[in-house]
């Protein structure tokens, strides 16, 4: 085995060890962003159809 | 949800721990003489593996708790757990793989620990399939504290499968009788005991935004649940 090999291989080991880390930040991150959408949209729904005056007004805040 | 200061700087003092461990492997560590360049894949290789055992000790533990108490944190902590767990494992196995071929000559054995690891894996992975398929919350919590408590054996087994077995792959930890041991000299133990300390950190950072994430989603579920309650009342 020549040196050059080895090299090709510490990058392709180390390619895969810093996307599969990326990848799981990634999933971090888009699970952040579907979360603030679905919470966002929620609460609009809620304010729609759950007037601020009404007894349900602070459902899920805080 | 707003990201807490504390982990805001975990998250800054993570990406410098991981730089400055990137640093010692490749501008640090010599070069080892026989296996060359591919032997720096070790430093990050043991670390993942590491990293992913610590995933499921916490697992393990806060399923424990989870059972004592019913408290639905711990089950957070879980899961959050062995989905770290099970990212860091398969970069084990997989830079493992890597390393091994132009070292052995073969992309894979079935040595002791290589399969062991696998099971361990593949167990872990099982819990996500176990939880999906169980619908009520309660029990979905109980069986998985269970399951994560008993799929934990596997964990020591694989970490002690070097030193019981022969085995091809190196005793890095401890010594290792009559089994191969890595021979570090001090530059490449400081590039090792660097890696160590910076996974450490980034299980700690991932696993924290792990966490906010778990109990974000629990915050959101209650508003759905509510929301289907003002639509029903309104129906």
């Amino acid at each position: 085995m020549t040196t050059p090999d080895t090299v090709l291989y510490m990058w392709i080991g180390y390619g895969i060890i810093l996307g599969v880390m990326g990848l799981y930040v990634l999933r971090l991150w888009w699970g952040t962003r579907r979360l603030r959408q679905q919470e966002a949209e929620l609460r609009r729904l809620l304010a729609e159809e759950d007037p601020p005056d009404s007894s349900l007004g602070t459902i899920g805040r805080g | 949800m707003r990201k807490p200061l504390g982990l805001k700087i975990l998250d800054g003092v993570t990406l410098l721990a991981f730089a400055a461990a990137a640093a010692l492997v490749f501008f640090y560590a010599p070069l080892e003489a026989q296996m060359g360049a591919v032997q720096k894949v070790f430093y990050f290789h043991v670390a993942a593996g590491w990293t992913g055992m610590l995933g499921f000790v916490v697992a393990a533990v806060t399923s424990a708790l989870y059972l004592i108490t019913r408290n639905p944190r711990w089950d957070g902590f879980s899961v959050s757990g062995v989905e770290i767990g099970l990212v860091f494992m398969l970069i084990n196995i997989v830079s493992g793989s890597i390393w091994a071929y132009p070292t052995w000559n073969t992309w894979w054995t079935w040595d002791v620990r290589l399969t062991t690891a696998t099971i361990m894996e593949l167990i872990y992975l099982a819990y996500g399939l176990l939880r999906q398929g169980v619908e009520d919350l309660e029990r979905r919590r109980r069986f998985a504290a269970v399951y994560a408590l008993l799929g934990f054996v596997s964990v020591p087994i694989t970490f002690v499968s070097i030193r019981l077995f022969n085995s091809i792959h190196p005793v890095v930890i401890g010594a290792g009788g009559e089994m191969p041991t890595m021979a570090f000299t001090p530059a490449m133990q400081v590039a090792f005991f660097g890696s160590l300390i910076a996974f450490s950190f980034i299980f700690v950072d991932l696993f924290w935004h792990r966490l906010l994430l778990a109990n974000w989603a629990e915050q959101v579920d209650a508003l759905k649940a509510r929301f289907e309650d003002v639509e029903g009342g309104m129906n």
